[in-house]
């Protein structure tokens, strides 16, 4: 976990792209499930 | 129709139309230069209006309807989390691109999407939220 931490926040470029990859991943997830609850209300 | 321009267009684009009102003004030299369409959004700056449609999609479904949840035949969970997701994505990458802001690129000709990593995925979480709260908005609607 350390090592993962000090791989991908090494430097400031690294980690805004760390950190934009896990917002990318984690909106799409929000917006399949708001398109799951349209689809399941149907 | 209007719903869509005043909730959605409106605060996407009135950044940048303001920011063209300021490019008329006699800058001193240097300034000028500086005033490019992603100035205002570089650093991921979109993501707040994503917060704020969020927000409002989960008002709109929770309080401000007062049983629109219901209307959405019981699935209304489904709906909160998927719009707590993107509020927490939206909102790690706003803080993301505060803290850690990127210089203009070096050479010119350089794509601003790709150097800019937090503009185009604020772009991604802003086009989703948006969709998902007109989503919310016309399928609540009693």
């Amino acid at each position: 976990m350390t090592t993962w931490v000090k791989e991908h926040f090494s430097d400031s470029n690294q980690a805004l792209t760390t950190l934009s990859s896990i917002a990318a991943v984690v909106g799409v997830v929000g917006f399949v499930l708001v398109m799951v609850g349209v689809f399941l209300a149907r | 129709m209007g719903w869509l321009i005043v909730t959605i267009l409106v605060p996407l684009l009135a950044p940048n139309i303001a920011l063209y009102f300021l490019s008329l003004v006699p800058l001193e030299e240097g300034v000028a230069e500086k005033i490019r369409w992603t100035a205002p959004l570089k650093d991921g700056q979109l993501c707040w209006l994503a917060i704020g449609f969020s927000s409002a999609a989960l008002y709109e479904m929770g309080v401000a309807g007062e049983g629109k949840l219901g209307l959405i035949n019981g699935f209304g969970g489904y709906f909160q989390g998927g719009f707590i997701l993107l509020l927490f994505a939206s909102g790690l990458l706003a803080s993301a691109g505060a803290a850690f802001p990127k210089p203009p690129p070096a050479t010119l000709g350089t794509s601003p999407f790709r150097h800019y990593t937090a503009m185009s995925v604020s772009f991604v979480l802003t086009g989703l939220s948006a969709t998902a709260y007109a989503v919310v908005h016309f399928q609540a609607k009693p």
